[in-house]
C-alpha cells in the first residue's frame, strides 16, 4: 500500500513544481507586477514584490488546498474587505493587461481614426467592468 | 586644436540636484583630462518648479554645448540619441510615501496572488481531480489522507521558488530575477515611448 502513497505524493510534488512554473511565468509575462512597480515609481523594490507574490501564492495554494480555518475573531468582516478589494484590484489590473498584450485599444484607436479622448475610453472601460461586475452578483447571474 | 571628445548618452536618469549636468547623463572621455573634467561639469539644465518632472534631451543639444565652451573640438557620440532625465523627489516626504506604496502593493501582490492561485485551482476543478485519483490509485472509496493536497502545495512551493530563482535574501546564481528582466524591458520600452512622444510634441530639449 505504502508504494501508492508514494505514487501520489510524487504526483503531487511534481503536479504543484509544474503548476506552479506555467501560472507564475504568465503572471509575470503579463505584466501586472512590473506596471504597479513602474506607477508607484518603486521599481527598487521589485525584489519585495516577488517575494510578497511568490509567498501568498504558496499560502493560498496551502491554504485552499488543506483548507484550514483562517479567522481573526472580530476582525473577520474587516479582513474580508481586505481580502475583497486586494483580490479586486490584483484581478482587474490582470484583465486590463491582458486585453493590452494584444494591444485591443490601441488598434482600435487607430482602425477607428480616433486621436483624442483615451483617458476617457479608459474610465469607461472601467466603469464598464464595474457596473457588469455589480450586475453579475447581485441579479443572480452567478451560477 | 584637433582634440577629439567621446561622449556616451544614458537612456535614462535619474537626478537628484536642480541642476543637471553632463556627467549626470552621459560619459566623456577625451585625453585632455583638464578639458574633460571641464566638459563634465558642463549645465545641461536647470530644473523648474513646475509639474513636468521629466525632460526629454537630445545628443545635438550636449554636443552643440561642448561645440560652444571649445570651438574646433571633433566630438564623438556613441551610445543613445536621446537620453530621458527625470527629476527624483527629495528625501524625508517622498521615503515615508515610498513605505507605504510598497507595503500596499505587497499586500496586493500577496492577497491577489493568493487567490488567483486558488480561482486557478478552482477553474480547472483540482479538488475533484484529486479524488478521482485517489479513487484510480487506491480504489473507490478509500481516504487518501490528503496525500496528493499536501504534496501539491509543496511543489507548488518549490516551481514558485525555482523559478523566481530566489526566497528572500537568498538566492541561487547571478542572474537577475524574470521579474527583474520583465522590469527592465519595460522601463525600456516606456523610455522609448516617452522619447517618441516628446519628439511628436516638440518638447524635446533639442538645437532647433
Amino acid at each position: 500500500m505504502w508504494i501508492k502513497y508514494l505514487f501520489l505524493a510524487l504526483g503531487g510534488l511534481c503536479a504543484g513544481g509544474i503548476v506552479a512554473a506555467g501560472f507564475f511565468a504568465f503572471i509575470t509575462a503579463i505584466g501586472v507586477i512590473t506596471t504597479y512597480a513602474q506607477r508607484t515609481h518603486t521599481a527598487r523594490h521589485i525584489m519585495a514584490y516577488e517575494n510578497a507574490l511568490a509567498a501568498g501564492a504558496i499560502l493560498g495554494g496551502a491554504w485552499w488546498s488543506l483548507g484550514f480555518r483562517l479567522s481573526f475573531g472580530g476582525l473577520n468582516g474587516f479582513m474580508l474587505i481586505v481580502y475583497g478589494l486586494c483580490y479586486g484590484i490584483f484581478v482587474g489590473s490582470l484583465i486590463i493587461a491582458l486585453a493590452e498584450t494584444i494591444k485591443t485599444i490601441p488598434i482600435f484607436f487607430r482602425r477607428a481614426k480616433i486621436t483624442m479622448g483615451l483617458s476617457t475610453v479608459i474610465i469607461a472601460f472601467a466603469v464598464g467592468k464595474c457596473v457588469g461586475n455589480l450586475l453579475y452578483y447581485f441579479f443572480d447571474m452567478a451560477p | 586644436m584637433g582634440q577629439t571628445v567621446y561622449i556616451k548618452l544614458n537612456k535614462s536618469v535619474r537626478v537628484d540636484n536642480e541642476d543637471v549636468c553632463v556627467s549626470d547623463v552621459a560619459s566623456v572621455y577625451c585625453e585632455d583630462k583638464h578639458m574633460c573634467a571641464k566638459i563634465k561639469s558642463l549645465r545641461v539644465l536647470k530644473f523648474s518648479d513646475d509639474k513636468s518632472r521629466r525632460y526629454v534631451v537630445s545628443v545635438l543639444k550636449i554636443i552643440e554645448l561642448i561645440a560652444k565652451a571649445y570651438p574646433g573640438t571633433a566630438i564623438e557620440s556613441d551610445g543613445e540619441q536621446d537620453v530621458v532625465i527625470e527629476h527624483s523627489d527629495r528625501q524625508g516626504k517622498g521615503k515615508f510615501m515610498e513605505c507605504i506604496k510598497v507595503a500596499l502593493v505587497c499586500l496586493i501582490t500577496l492577497i491577489g496572488g493568493g487567490f488567483a492561485v486558488m480561482a486557478y485551482n478552482n477553474d480547472v476543478g483540482m479538488s475533484d481531480m484529486f479524488t478521482r485519483i485517489y479513487g484510480l490509485v487506491l480504489g473507490e472509496g478509500v481516504d487518501g489522507h490528503r496525500i496528493m493536497e499536501i504534496s501539491y502545495s509543496i511543489g507548488l512551493a518549490i516551481g514558485i521558488i525555482v523559478f523566481y530563482g530566489h526566497f528572500g535574501n537568498w538566492k541561487f546564481g547571478k542572474d537577475p530575477t524574470p521579474l527583474e528582466v520583465e522590469m527592465r524591458m519595460y522601463e525600456d520600452e516606456v523610455d522609448t515611448a516617452m522619447i517618441k512622444q516628446s519628439d511628436r510634441e516638440g518638447t524635446e530639449i533639442d538645437v532647433d
